[in-house]
């Protein structure tokens, strides 16, 4: 099994594996970003991937995600290898970085002022995410924002955009130039691919931003587009709920909330075509 | 038991942090470590009750007086219930007045 380096946003990983397509995803996804591993170097999460020892590898090949040595999760079909990465790093980041406050949110930027997509699965927000991010807009996360306790700015990780279902080919005909992983089918939440982030959006990687907008879509098949203010006590409330580490966190997490939603307006988007949701976005920038 | 049969008071140790908005107060209670988002009646009682203990008489007498209730029933009711639930939340506590001791005092 070879270990591989893999940089993203503020945290290094190493990756061990002997699963070709693992390492061929992340090498197409994430330019620029993997290495070989240094000894002397130090990685904030040390992930393994494998098959399991059992004869069940020849009849039925599968993978385990492994943490600091520990199988986490159960196994899954080796198709969904790549998957498993992405998905086992997320697991990582939301329950050991907690020198911030992280919120199930994706989040995009223009002139370093920062846009929060939050929500629960099935809202809206990788595919509203992904066209954005197309569009102009710089990506921070797909999945996961981190805000720092200190200062209320939002650092950067600009790893794969984790599309499902319908929203895969929404996003191949909306931006036929982005860059798609393979695509796996039946997994657990169905059909799924990841986009890469575009070039300009890791290249400012290092480069932080402050928080300015939150926006809770929700996409509506057939309905108008729709921005309406959000009130912001039922914010810090919903906010709070999306958070990995709110509670955790303790007094740290409600300033920090409160200083989010201090700094920011706050509005719904209901939305079913993305070209009126990007159009009613940018005028938030203008 | 009646309501009029109690006292209320803060919870002794109990420590707050609150955030108020255009549709209600956040509230983060550091002995608990739990959050709540509390109306303006709730966060009447608490900033009421800050500065010492009351018997719900009185303290319905005043929630009258500074117009957060109407003087009938229903309201009257519906404060003893808030004063329940922030007693759940571990906001309150209640002591049962001791009459002998009010008329000696």
């Amino acid at each position: 099994m070879k270990s591989y380096s893999v940089k993203t946003g503020p945290f290094r990983v190493r990756v061990g594996t002997s699963i070709a397509p693992v390492i061929e995803n992340i090498a197409l996804l994430y330019p620029g970003k993997v290495a070989e591993v240094m000894d002397d170097e130090f990685y904030d999460f040390h992930i393994d991937l494998t098959p399991p020892r059992s004869v069940r590898r020849w009849l039925k090949p599968q993978v385990l995600f492994f943490f600091d040595g520990q199988a986490l999760f159960k196994p899954l079909p080796l198709n969904q290898a790549y998957a498993l990465f992405e998905w086992g790093l997320n697991w990582a980041i939301s329950q050991h970085a907690h020198q911030f406050l992280i919120l199930h949110a994706a989040v995009i930027a223009k002139n370093d002022r920062a846009l929060l997509l939050p929500g629960q699965p099935g809202a809206g927000k990788s595919t509203l995410c992904a066209a954005l991010v197309h569009r102009g807009w710089r990506l921070l996360s797909d999945e996961l924002a981190l805000i720092s306790l200190a200062s209320g700015s939002i650092t950067p990780l600009a790893r794969p955009v984790c599309l499902k279902n319908q929203s895969i080919e929404v996003i191949r005909h909306f931006a036929p130039d982005a860059v798609f992983g393979p695509i796996v089918h039946d997994t657990v939440k169905g059909s799924v691919t990841h986009v890469k982030a575009p070039d300009s959006s890791i290249e400012q990687v290092d480069q932080k931003a402050l928080p300015a907008w939150i926006v809770f879509p929700r996409y509506q098949a057939d309905s108008k587009c729709l921005l309406s203010d959000r009130k912001k006590g039922i914010t810090f409330m919903d906010l709070a709920e999306l958070s990995f580490n709110y509670n955790l966190l303790g007094l740290d997490g409600f300033t920090a909330i409160d200083r989010l939603i201090k700094n920011c307006r706050a509005f719904d988007l209901q939305y079913s075509c993305l070209d009126e949701a990007l159009s009613t976005l940018d005028k938030l920038n203008a | 038991m009646s309501p009029e049969c109690f006292r209320w008071s803060w919870l002794q140790y109990l420590e707050i942090e609150q955030t108020e908005w255009d549709d209600g107060i956040v509230i983060f209670n550091r002995l608990t470590q739990d959050t709540h988002f509390l109306n303006r009646p709730v966060d009447w009682i608490l900033s009421t009750l800050r500065s010492g203990a009351m018997s719900f008489g009185d303290l319905h007498a005043q929630a009258v007086r500074d117009t957060v209730i109407s003087n009938d029933n229903d309201s009257r009711e519906a404060l003893h219930q808030f004063l329940l639930c922030l007693k759940t939340l571990d906001f309150l506590e209640s002591s049962v007045i001791d009459y002998a001791d009010t008329a000696l005092a």
